[in-house]
C-alpha cells in the first residue's frame, strides 16, 4: 500500500494505518526534533506527536501530494519547533537554560569513544545560530537532504535553502575556527 | 573564495548538487583558484564535524508508544463522543435562551418599578397641586400637609437607604 493510501485510512481513523505511518516515519522525526530542539529536550516527543496528530486530524489538507510525505512531516514538524521557539523566547529563561551547552575548546579526533562528547559539542555549536540557519545545516548534515528536499520542507526557493547552508557553514567557521 | 573575482557554487559542488557540465566547470577553476580551493577544504571540514554525530534515534518501544498516542478513538467511542458533543450543543443553547429571557424579565420588572414610582410621584404632586389650588379648611389642609411632609421624608430616606 503506497502512502498516500495509508495516509487515507489513518484520516479515517485506522489505526493499523497510522501505527504503519507512525513506524514508517517517527524514526526520521524524532532525529529532526531531537536536532532543532536539543537531544535531551523533553519537548521532542510532545512535538512528534503534536506533528502526526495535526496529520491525522486535519493537517491532511493542506498536503497535495506533490511533495513526499516524509518532507511534508519534516515542514509540519517545524513549523511546530519555531512555535515552541517563539513560546520560549515570550517567557523568562529558566535557571537552568543554555547550561551546559558550551562547546568544548579542544576535540580530539572523533574516535567512537569521544563520539557522545562530540554530539554535545556539535548540538552547542548549532545552538549558536538563528533558528533558519540551523534549520538547514540540520536538514543536509543530519537528514541527508536535497537542496529540492530541504526547499520544500521549509517552504523557500531552493537558491534561498543553498545560500542559508552557505551561511550557516561560514558562520559555523567563523565562530569555531579549527573546530567547524 | 573571498579574493576571488569569479566565485562558483562550492557548497553546491560539496554537495553533490550540481550537473555534471557544471561540476567540470568548478573543478576547472578549482585547479586555477587557490583561494576557492581552500575554501571547499574548509566547507569538507564543517560537513565531516557532522558526520556520526546525529542526535541517538529512538528506540522501537519509544515508536510503539508514539503510535499509541496517536491512535483514533473506537467507532463506538467516537459514536459516544459525538452525542455528548451534541447534547452539550443543546443544553448550551437553552441555557443562553434562559439566561437571556432572564435578563430581559429583569429588565421589564426594572422598568415597571421605575414606571410606577414616577406614577406615584406625578399623583402625590398633583395632589399638592389641587390643595394649594383648592384651599379648604385649616384643620383638613394641616393634616394633608403633614402628610405630604411625611411622604417626603421617607422617600428621601428610601432614597437614601437606595444610595448605599
Amino acid at each position: 500500500m503506497n502512502e498516500e493510501e495509508l495516509l487515507v485510512l489513518a484520516r479515517r481513523g485506522d489505526n493499523a494505518a497510522r501505527t504503519e505511518l507512525v513506524m514508517r516515519h517517527g524514526r526520521r522525526l524524532f532525529g529532526l526534533a531531537a536536532a532543532l530542539l536539543g537531544g535531551g529536550d523533553a519537548d521532542v516527543n510532545d512535538v512528534v506527536q503534536e506533528t502526526f496528530l495535526a496529520a491525522f486530524d486535519g493537517g491532511l489538507k493542506t498536503f497535495k501530494g506533490d511533495a513526499s510525505l516524509a518532507t511534508w512531516l519534516g515542514g509540519v514538524l517545524i513549523n511546530r519547533v519555531r512555535k515552541l521557539r517563539r513560546y520560549r523566547r515570550s517567557r523568562p529563561a529558566g535557571p537552568m537554560d543554555g547550561v551546559g551547552r558550551q562547546p568544548a575548546a579542544d576535540r580530539a579526533s572523533p574516535s567512537p569513544a569521544a563520539r557522545v562528547e562530540l554530539r554535545i559539542d556539535v548540538a552547542a555549536m548549532l545552538d549558536t545560530l538563528p533558528p533558519e540557519y540551523r534549520e538547514v545545516i540540520v536538514l543536509r548534515e543530519w537528514q541527508q537532504m536535497s537542496y529540492a528536499e530541504m526547499a520544500a520542507t521549509l517552504g523557500v526557493p531552493e537558491r534561498t535553502a543553498e545560500t542559508r547552508l552557505t551561511r550557516a557553514r561560514r558562520m559555523l567557521r567563523q565562530r569555531f575556527g579549527g573546530h567547524a | 573564495m573571498a579574493d576571488c573575482q569569479n566565485p562558483v557554487r562550492l557548497d553546491a559542488y560539496h554537495d553533490g548538487e550540481l550537473s555534471p557540465a557544471e561540476r567540470s566547470h568548478v573543478e576547472t577553476h578549482l585547479r586555477e583558484c587557490p583561494s576557492c580551493a581552500a575554501e571547499l577544504a574548509a566547507i569538507r571540514r564543517t560537513s565531516a564535524a557532522f558526520a556520526g554525530t546525529a542526535a541517538r534515534e529512538p528506540s522501537h518501544e519509544q515508536l510503539l508508544r508514539l503510535a499509541q498516542s496517536v491512535r483514533a478513538e473506537s467507532s463506538d467511542v467516537r459514536m459516544l463522543l459525538r452525542l455528548f458533543r451534541g447534547a452539550a450543543v443543546a443544553a448550551s443553547v437553552l441555557l443562553a435562551g434562559a439566561l437571556a429571557g432572564a435578563a430581559y424579565l429583569s429588565q421589564r420588572t426594572k422598568a415597571a418599578a421605575h414606571e410606577a414610582m414616577v406614577l406615584d410621584h406625578v399623583t402625590i404632586w398633583s395632589q399638592s397641586a389641587a390643595l394649594a389650588a383648592d384651599p379648604v379648611s385649616d384643620e383638613r389642609q394641616s393634616e394633608q400637609r403633614l402628610a405630604l411632609a411625611q411622604w417626603i421624608a421617607d422617600d428621601l430616606l428610601r432614597g437614601r437607604q437606595e444610595e448605599r
